[in-house]
């Protein structure tokens, strides 16, 4: 069910990213949904479908994207093993957890996207990469992070609801 | 049966009253009326005050109710007519756009044109590339120009049944074979990160001045020849170099991209097959 639901929440994400906060970048940083929901899945305590989600969001992200083939998908699999491991060390304050991985994670994905593109002889001056889209995107995606865990989070909880013991 | 008397009282009376009434016609009666009816008018006003007041006191929580209702029907019409103003505005323009995509099109009858919207934008804010809402159903395929009104926007990059996506000429990875008007001179536009145009590899020896027109040359086969991509604000050129470089001024907006041509009657040429090869004999 948890894997099912992955499609319509990261399809729409991908959606409003593409059709709405993309035309609203910071300097030239854009947001990423996608990765935020991902994240924000990994966390949450009962969940055990990250990997999947993480797959399901990668392989939507290379479809749609000029980006070279497997810079998403391998990049949300690093950030989703990142995020599962933090979640084992810090389990007590996942929100923090959330802001951390989003920040970590923003790096990783546009990092491995600059690197990738550089090879590909694309003219990227990283310190313009750096100051222009990756910590601009890093500062997006921290504030999108709120409203994204809040929303998986209810998610997540009317998928596994709380057992209360007696 | 009347006695003679009751009549005489009868005919006094109506004399009296006839009168009366002649006297009042003559205005003679004026003064003494409105000191007798002035009381009873003071009072009568005061009693109709008393009752409209009591009546507003009772009707108020009814017309209170009436008014908010109407009130709330006001708005939800200024609200419905405040929408229909942003539709028609936004009409309006698309309207615009469309007449001078037309306009431009009967000025290039060469060309055969698909207009398409702009639905997204790519995921990665590293790319600048843009996805329409028109694919290989609309014959749209690989390679093919993409223009505006105003000039060159970039090429079809891949394609789906039902969209396909564009990479902007302002593109870091994008290149086109460009040339300088008036001189002639023949140079390579780049795209780079910030969106901005460079104009490389112009001869040393060209004669280039800001506000100088640039075109696509045609060479290579990826853009048909003469289409307008922008005027040089700024040239950079050192002695020592080979070539002098250029920063070009983009006609088109590409924040505010809508509506766009795809010329699908321009096939490209691929020409790596011709490319000489490292190590090749």
């Amino acid at each position: 069910m948890s894997v099912a639901l992955a499609f319509p929440i990261l399809i729409g994400l991908l959606m409003v990213q593409m059709g709405v906060f993309s035309n609203m970048p910071l300097l030239h940083g854009n947001s990423d949904l996608v990765l935020l929901a991902i994240v924000a899945w990994a966390l949450q305590k009962k969940v055990t479908t990250a990997w999947h989600w993480s797959i399901i969001g990668g392989l939507m992200l290379t479809l749609v994207s000029a980006m070279p083939s497997g810079v998403y998908f391998v990049s949300y699999l690093v950030i989703t093993g990142i995020a599962l491991f933090i979640k084992k060390i810090v389990w007590r304050i996942p929100f923090i957890s959330m802001l951390l991985v989003t920040v970590v994670g923003t790096f990783i994905v546009l990092g491995v996207s600059c690197v990738i593109l550089r090879i590909t002889n694309a003219q990227l001056p990283l310190s313009y990469s750096l100051y222009e889209i990756i910590i601009p995107s890093a500062i997006l995606n921290v504030i999108l992070a709120v409203p994204i865990y809040a929303l998986i989070s209810e998610i997540a909880k009317g998928l596994y609801p709380e057992v209360i013991e007696v | 049966m009347n006695s003679p008397s009751r009549n005489l009282q009868t005919i006094v009376f109506i004399l009296i009253a006839v009168g009366l009434i002649a006297l009042a016609l003559g205005g003679y009666l004026t003064s003494f009326s409105r000191t007798i009816l002035s009381p009873f008018i003071s009072a009568q006003s005061w009693i109709y005050s008393r009752y409209q007041a009591a009546q507003e006191f009772i009707r108020a929580p009814q017309d209170m109710a009436h008014l908010q209702q109407r009130n709330l029907q006001l708005e939800a019409q200024v609200a419905q007519l405040q929408a229909q103003i942003i539709e028609l505005q936004q009409q309006l323009a698309e309207t615009n756009i469309l007449s001078a995509l037309v306009d431009f099109a009967r000025a290039n009858p060469e060309n055969r044109y698909q207009a398409a919207a702009v639905i997204a934008r790519d995921p990665s804010p590293f790319l600048h590339y843009v996805i329409i809402n028109r694919g290989s159903d609309d014959n749209i395929h690989h390679g093919m120009p993409v223009v505006t009104q105003q000039g060159l926007v970039g090429r079809i990059e891949a394609v789906t049944a039902n969209a396909s996506r564009v990479q902007l000429i302002t593109d870091a990875t994008a290149i086109v074979n460009a040339k300088i008007q008036p001189s002639g001179a023949q140079a390579v536009l780049k795209g780079q990160l910030s969106g901005d145009l460079i104009l490389d590899l112009i001869p040393q020896g060209s004669q280039v001045h800001l506000g100088d027109l640039v075109l696509t040359s045609g060479l290579g086969g990826a853009y048909p020849p003469n289409i307008v991509i922008g005027q040089i604000s700024g040239i950079r050129s050192q002695p020592q170099d080979l070539f002098q470089t250029a920063s070009v001024q983009n006609v088109v907006d590409f924040n505010q991209l809508e509506i766009v041509l795809v010329i699908i009657n321009f096939k490209p040429v691929n020409i790596e097959p011709l490319l000489p090869t490292p190590g090749a004999p």
